[in-house]
């Protein structure tokens, strides 16, 4: 062992050397303090015999710069001193000395000394060599772990590629869906085919747990539930009757004797493009959703047990009809059961109010309200269980929509009283709403009627309370026209040319401008002894 | 009709109500001559509580301008929402009435 002697007596340290060297310790010199310590930093010397009284740098003095000069090793220091006062040697322990020899020194102690000191170094070297060990482990570790996150991040990869990219195989049908997966790789999925021309199939699937086993399940039926290749009369039977396929598909995979080790609960059915026919089983899915053009809501029935528990399970096949407007929404239970801050899950009912609402939204933005909508129920928390929704749509052009052409029309009847028209114009003002006018626009509408209906009063009339006024509102997707009808004196001065704004009574140039400006269109006609005003305005 | 009325600095600050039609006509039309009659002249109306008009609403303050002119006063507008707003640009009384965004506004203007 390497061996550092400072002291600044020429004779101190030849005998050390003599006396060291002879013990086998290979034996470097310093004169002092400042040299000591320069050989401590350049070198790996591990021990070292100081004098305590040197000029310059003390014993003490360097015990206190090899303690702080943040040496990778540790460096083991005896100080020899004159001295042997208590104090002094707390001093010398608390400047960093690890310990004493008095002089003038026994050479059997200080070879014992010596002994300590290369004990304790020689722990010190297990000690680091140990911690280097366990960083290599840990850097093995590390490298490993990367490996397989990188390795999920493929294999997510792979699995969304499974899953549909285009609804074109559907045509005329659509579908929308969302996918969120709770970890990487998830346990559901879903997808469509065209089983015939006129046929397509389609499935959603969900099996329990989470990781790469779920997900090596799910891709495994996924598969199992597509047919491959080109589809024949074989693939035809066998795809077409939706219970047989779950049933099948059920023996395939069902465990033995072992316990159950994943499970899976699944939505199959064929739709047909042509008729909107649909067939499907459901093996213990969350029960799907079909949402009616009109808005109204029809669950489906429940069905059999999920696919892989039992060996033999029945399933029986439902049918429905999709028509022109109507979703039929598929969604695994990651949906239904996420959680709010509260604890309190989405539910079935939350989600059922959510899509009556949605009737009118198109199937791309009401996954994305979905998707919102739930992100907001969990407050910002991640999703614990995967979530996926599968819309099929028959669609519907716009201009097919109820409300297009079909005119919402609602028939007003008040008497000539001023005091009746408050009233009347609120009802306007919601009318207006419904129509889809707000704000300026409905009040700008809302206005030109209520100077019509004043004009019906006043001049119409004369001021006469308890005649009869009716108003026919009729809202179409190209606007909203209303129909004032009076039995008064024909109205002589309607739509005048002149519209000046005057500061004399209500129902003067003021009226009329307010009508003419405000709507896009103002006819009078007299219709035997009815005044007949209509009034237009585009959206 | 009952006007929410009080008297500052010797100006007259009146709050209209909500709506302002040919049914509340006469009565507003009533209420604020007397006001003006046992004023200065100088009053400030608030709309910020008026959400609808008509044409005689319109004739009403139109009428009270008239009056508080007539005893060298005058009539500023208040609190005016977007769509009353747009009534009164559609008829042009924008250019006859003085309008303010608040009241501390129009009374270091009327005073």
């Amino acid at each position: 062992m390497k061996t550092l002697i400072i002291d600044d007596a020429a004779d101190i340290r030849i005998y050390l050397r003599a006396l060291l060297g002879k013990w086998g310790y290979e034996t470097h010199e310093a004169s002092d303090g400042i040299e000591g310590i320069a050989r401590i930093k350049e070198s790996d010397i591990p021990l070292v015999v100081c004098d305590w009284a040197m000029p310059g740098m003390s014993g003490p003095e360097l015990c206190r710069a090899v303690r702080e000069a943040g040496l990778p090793r540790y460096v083991y220091i005896i100080l020899l001193t004159g001295r042997s006062e208590k104090a002094d040697l707390v001093e010398g322990l608390n400047a960093g000395a690890d310990d004493f020899l008095s002089k003038p020194f026994d050479a059997q102690v200080l070879q014992a000394r010596l002994r300590v000191a290369e004990r304790i170094l020689r722990l010190e070297q297990r000690l680091a060599e140990q911690n280097r060990e366990l960083r290599d482990s840990r850097d093995r570790l590390e490298y490993a772990y990367g490996q397989i996150q990188a390795d999920l991040a493929l294999a997510a990869r792979v699995q969304l590629q499974m899953l549909p990219t285009s609804d074109r195989v559907l045509a005329p049908l659509r579908a929308e869906w969302l996918f969120l997966p709770a970890a990487q790789v998830s346990g559901d999925s879903f997808g469509f085919f065209e089983l015939t021309p006129e046929r397509i199939g389609f499935f959603h699937l969900d099996v329990s747990g989470h990781g790469i086993p779920s997900a090596l399940l799910s891709a495994s039926l996924s598969r199992a539930l597509s047919p491959g290749g080109a589809p024949g009369a074989e693939a035809d039977a066998h795809y077409s009757d939706p219970a047989r396929c779950l049933a099948e598909l059920n023996r395939q995979f069902g465990a033995p004797d072992t316990e159950v080790e994943n499970f899976a609960t699944i939505a199959y059915g064929i739709l047909d493009k042509g008729t909107g026919e649909t067939a499907i089983a459901l093996a213990g899915h969350p029960l799907p959703i079909v949402l009616r053009r009109g808005g109204e809501i029809l669950q489906l029935q429940p069905g059999g047990l999920p696919v892989g528990m039992f060996p033999e399970v029945g399933y029986e096949s439902q049918t429905l009809q999709l028509a022109w407007g109507d979703r039929l929404i598929l969604f695994s239970d990651g949906v239904t059961e996420s959680q709010n801050p509260a604890g309190e899950a989405f539910g079935a009912e939350r989600l059922t109010a959510l899509l009556a609402v949605a009737a009118r939204t198109p199937a791309a933005r009401l996954t994305t309200v979905l998707a919102d909508r739930l992100r907001q129920w969990r407050g910002g928390r991640d999703f614990e269980d995967d979530i996926s929704v599968l819309i099929l749509e028959r669609p519907v052009e716009p201009d097919d929509w109820p409300g297009a052409d079909a005119s919402a029309e609602v028939q007003l009847e008040i008497e000539s009283d001023p005091m009746a028209v408050p009233e009347l114009q609120t009802r306007l003002m919601t009318l207006c709403a419904e129509a889809g006018f707000v704000d300026l626009d409905a009040f700008q509408l809302t206005c030109a009627i209520v100077e019509a209906v004043n004009n019906c009063i006043e001049h119409a009339y004369g001021g006469r309370p308890g005649q009869p006024i009716s108003l026919c509102w009729r809202a179409a997707h190209d606007g909203v026209t209303v129909e004032i009808r009076d039995r008064g004196a024909p109205l002589t001065s309607v739509v005048p040319e002149t519209t000046e704004a005057t500061d004399t009574d209500a129902l003067s140039g003021r009226g009329w401008h307010i009508i003419r400006q405000w709507t896009d269109g103002a006819s009078y006609r007299r219709e035997g002894d009815e005044n007949l005003l209509t009034l237009t305005r585009r959206p | 009709m009952q006007l929410a009325h009080h008297t500052q600095d010797g100006i007259d600050i009146v709050q209209l109500p909500e709506r302002l039609m040919m049914a509340d006509a006469a009565a507003a039309r009533t209420s604020l001559k007397d006001i003006i009659g046992k004023g200065n002249g100088k009053l400030i109306l608030d709309l910020s509580a008026t959400t609808f008009m008509d044409s005689s609403g319109l004739a009403v303050l139109v009428s009270s301008l008239q009056a508080a002119r007539k005893k060298d006063g005058d009539v500023y507008l208040v609190g005016m929402g977007t769509t009353v707003r747009a009534l009164f640009e559609l008829t042009r009384l924008h250019t006859v009435f003085q309008i303010f965004d608040d009241e501390a506004g129009a009374l270091k203007a009327l005073a």
